[in-house]
């Protein structure tokens, strides 16, 4: 288990705690080692002072002690007074007994204290003495009064320092000194207070720039802590200034790195959200249009249904209409073809070359008609299913070859080659031999019809599962766009004044699909067509 | 500083004698020399200098046998006996001890003392007068006038001229009595008898007199004594005119000093002049032949005296 956070201390205390504490202990450390040097320095300074001045006095106050003079002495002494340190001094004689003292007047609270050596810098100054007490603190310094034992001749008098005795000096006298060190004291207390002042100071300062700079390190990374929050709540958009310090500005930098790359991310993903919602949409309104589809179809469906129920209705209705209307057209124009060759013939007496030429018109034209109407009833016996076919097995080869020679008067006046192939051992095929004798010739009547020149072959031979029947002519050729409509009812290829009825084509394929055979056909313009009927061969009896 | 040019003034000089004396072609004398010195001071050094010099400017070739007493008389015996066996053409003395244990001892070689202060005091022959035996010499008594002449310059307006005496120079505050009279100065003179009535005298004499002038007693300036003197006149704004140079570098405000390699210089002269043959007896004792005005410019302004410029002009400032 790991602290909570907050339970933790912040680098800003943190920092500030250890720089106060730094700061603190070396300013202590570095005070009081500076005050201990200088209170050193000024006692061993005051103590050398005190020395000199007690030497001085002690080379002055020679006369005086060796003549006993305490005037003298005293006046010494008072010279001494404007020295603000000197608290007192004293003369003695060798034998201790006080010759002068002063400055007068003054207490003498170090009376009684115990005085104990002077130290400065590890060396005890000879001499000197420190005596501490409730009023403060003392120096005491001693220096003993010499005087020469021999004196010198007169004459020696001006050749050498007068001031100095010659012989072995005589201990005569004591001067002491006590000095107050109330202005060491004052002089460290100061030190003290620019100490404090300094370190003051110095922590301040060294406050002022740990905030700064913990505020430097610790603002960047509050911000990182808030951005990355804000991350984690999906504020994608987060982007930090770079923090001031380098490795701040690498973090920041790296975490704007990751902010963007995951803004990316996001997009892309909402991107992907967006698109797979579209899809779904697309596919619910797709489901919801192909229902309406499935329902249109199924309507359309039950429509058609009755539509067709109607057509195949109306059909039959049309073939019954046409198979009467064919009967019934048949036999008055039969009438006419048959008195038309009567008058011909001269039955009915001679006639002019106008008369024959328009009778042999109308008997032309008779035929014609009475050609169309059979081709009518045969169409309209097929579609009403009245179409009757007298199945046998046939010889294709030897009826192919009795349509040839059916159709070929047709050719008669056309620079045209009838020709004609018949393989050998042609199997048998199980169809209406009259019906068969139909789709021949009408394809090569057509052949002939549609070719001025060239040739039309016939050829019959064995294929696949049966007997393969086709008729080539080097005619003017069907266009590639038409070969579809070529065997639907009415449809001619050359317009309303063309030869034919335009219901050939699809008569025959009507038969041959009746006789469970298939015809199609290739063409070219300009040279050429070929049609091709397939008919299966008979099954073996039994 | 003085001292090392005097040395090396000296010194050039000889080295310009032994150059120049032969192209004068005359050869030098060789003359035998004994110099005794009352003990090691820097003064009897300079003096001894100055008498080689002298003896080398007269045209001899001194050879110097030098003693020393140590300033103590029991060492006398040997050298005198030593100097009867050598018989040197001339003896020379540093200083009255010296002096006064060789005299005692010899008395037929020429003797000619130097650095000796009141001679008749030691026994000598006074200043100006020939003993008629064989000594004969320089003293180094300051003239008296001198003194007063260097105080009138100085301190025009100091008429009272204290003097701090024992009986061992009555004879000296005398001969200053007549100087000063001569002058409209007064000499306040006061004797004592012991050192330990400095104190005491001192106290009439800084009232009674306008300038101290110290004569060489040895009874009364002591080595406390002196210190006690220079310290209560600049205590007191007194001028202290002192001895030679040694006082004014304690503290004298000013003082008349001798110059001792021209003190030497003139005992040399007169050993010369007995080597020419003249009898010692007969060279009257002579007195030092110029003297030296000096000056301590701390005291000065401690008491406040102003040294007038052609004073200070003349005279040398030792302590600035």
């Amino acid at each position: 288990m790991s602290p909570s956070p907050h339970s933790r201390l912040g680098l800003r205390p943190l920092f500030i705690a250890t720089v106060t504490l730094v700061v603190l202990t070396t300013s202590v450390l570095l005070g009081w080692a500076l005050i201990r040097d200088r209170s050193q320095r000024l006692k061993g300074e005051l103590a050398n002072k005190g020395l000199s001045v007690a030497k001085t006095l002690a080379s002055h106050a020679q006369y005086g002690v060796l003549v006993a003079d305490s005037m003298e002495l005293e006046r010494l002494i008072t010279g001494l007074s404007h020295d603000p340190d000197l608290a007192f001094a004293s003369i003695t004689d060798a034998e201790g007994a006080v010759l002068a003292q002063g400055p007068t007047g003054r207490p003498t609270p170090w009376q009684g204290l115990e005085a104990r050596p002077v130290t400065v810098a590890g060396i005890e100054l000879e001499g000197a003495q420190e005596i501490e007490g409730d009023g403060g603190s003392w120096l005491v310094v001693k220096a003993p009064v010499h005087a020469a034992s021999q004196t010198r001749s007169k004459e020696e008098l001006g050749l050498v320092d007068p001031t100095i005795g010659r012989g072995p000096k005589e201990l005569v006298g004591t001067v002491t000194l006590v000095l107050s060190e109330a202005r060491v004291a004052q002089a460290i207390s100061d030190a003290g207070q620019v100490v404090a002042v300094v370190t003051a100071a110095v922590v301040a300062l060294g406050l002022i720039l740990t905030i700064s700079l913990s505020t430097i390190m610790v603002s960047p990374i509050l911000e990182l802590a808030a951005a990355s929050r804000r991350i984690a709540q999906g504020d994608m958009a987060v982007s930090l200034k770079e923090g001031p310090a380098r490795e701040l500005a690498e973090l920041t930098r790296a975490f704007n790195q990751m902010s963007k790359a995951l803004t990316d991310r996001d997009l892309a993903l909402q991107e992907n959200a967006q698109a797979l919602a579209a899809q779904a949409k697309a596919l619910s309104e797709r489901g919801a249009e192909l229902e309406e589809r499935n329902l249109e179809l199924h309507l359309s469906q039950e429509q058609l249904k009755g539509t067709n129920a109607e057509l195949l209705h109306a059909s039959r209705l049309k073939s019954a209409f046409l198979a009467s209307m064919s009967h019934e057209l048949r036999t008055p124009l039969n009438s006419i073809i048959g008195y038309t060759e009567c008058m011909l013939d001269g039955l009915d007496g001679p006639i002019t070359e106008d008369q024959q030429e328009s009778l042999e018109r109308v008997q032309r034209n008779g035929r014609h008609l009475l050609g169309l109407i059979g081709d009518i009833l045969d169409l309209s016996k097929i579609e009403a299913g009245k179409m009757e076919l007298s199945l046998d097995n046939l010889n294709v080869g030897d009826i192919a070859a009795e349509c040839l020679g059916m159709v070929r008067p047709l050719s008669r006046g056309k620079e045209l080659d009838m020709g004609v192939q018949i393989a050998r051992g042609l199997p048998l095929v199980h169809g209406d031999a009259s019906r068969l004798r139909q789709v021949v010739i009408n394809l090569l009547s057509n052949a002939v019809k549609f070719s001025d020149k060239g040739s039309v072959l016939l050829k019959v031979e064995a294929a696949q599962d049966g007997v393969e029947l086709s008729v080539r002519d080097t005619g003017r050729g069907i266009p590639a766009e038409k070969l579809g409509d070529i065997f639907i009812e009415f449809q001619q290829l050359e317009g309303p004044n063309s030869p034919g009825t335009g219901l050939g084509l699809a008569i025959t394929r009507r038969l041959v699909e009746l006789m469970k055979g298939t015809i199609d056909v290739k063409s070219e313009v300009g040279k050429g067509s070929t049609f091709t009927v397939w008919l299966p061969r008979a099954k073996p009896r039994g | 500083m003085r001292d090392v040019a005097a040395k090396l003034t000296l010194a050039a000089l000889a080295l310009l004698l032994v150059v120049v004396r032969p192209a004068l072609a005359q050869a030098p004398v060789r003359l035998t020399v004994a110099l005794i010195t009352s003990r090691s001071l820097e003064p009897y050094n300079l003096a001894a200098a100055g008498i080689t010099a002298a003896l080398s400017d007269a045209g001899y070739a001194p050879v110097v046998d030098t003693f020393n007493l140590d300033g103590d008389a029991t060492s006398a015996g040997g050298i005198v006996s030593r100097l009867r066996q050598e018989r040197h053409d001339v003896i020379l003395t540093l200083g009255s001890l010296a002096t006064t244990e060789v005299a005692r001892g010899i008395d037929d070689i020429p003797l000619v003392f130097c650095m000796v202060l009141d001679p008749p005091s030691s026994g000598l022959t006074a200043e100006g007068e020939a003993s008629g035996r064989n000594i004969t010499g320089v003293s180094m008594d300051i003239p008296i006038d001198a003194q007063l002449d260097a105080i009138e310059a100085v301190l025009p307006t100091a008429k009272r001229v204290g003097i701090l005496h024992s009986a061992e120079s009555t004879a000296q505050v005398a001969k200053a009595e007549a100087a000063a009279n001569a002058r409209g100065l007064s000499i306040v003179a006061t004797q004592i008898s012991s050192e330990r009535e400095v104190s005491r005298a001192m106290t009439s004499l800084l009232t009674g007199s306008d300038v101290l002038l110290a004569l060489p007693d040895a009874a009364v300036y002591t080595e406390s004594s002196t210190r006690y003197v220079l310290l209560s006149t600049l205590r007191q704004a007194m001028p202290f005119v002192g001895l030679m140079d040694s006082f004014v570098s304690a503290g004298a405000f000013m003082g008349v000093g001798l110059d001792f390699v021209d003190l030497g210089r003139q005992a040399g002269a007169i050993a010369a002049r007995i080597a020419q043959g003249e009898a010692p007896g007969a060279i009257p004792v002579e007195g030092p032949a110029a003297t030296r005005l000096l000056f301590n410019q701390r005291t000065a302004r401690r008491i406040g005296v102003n040294i007038p410029p052609e004073a200070l002009a003349a005279g040398e400032v030792l302590v600035p």
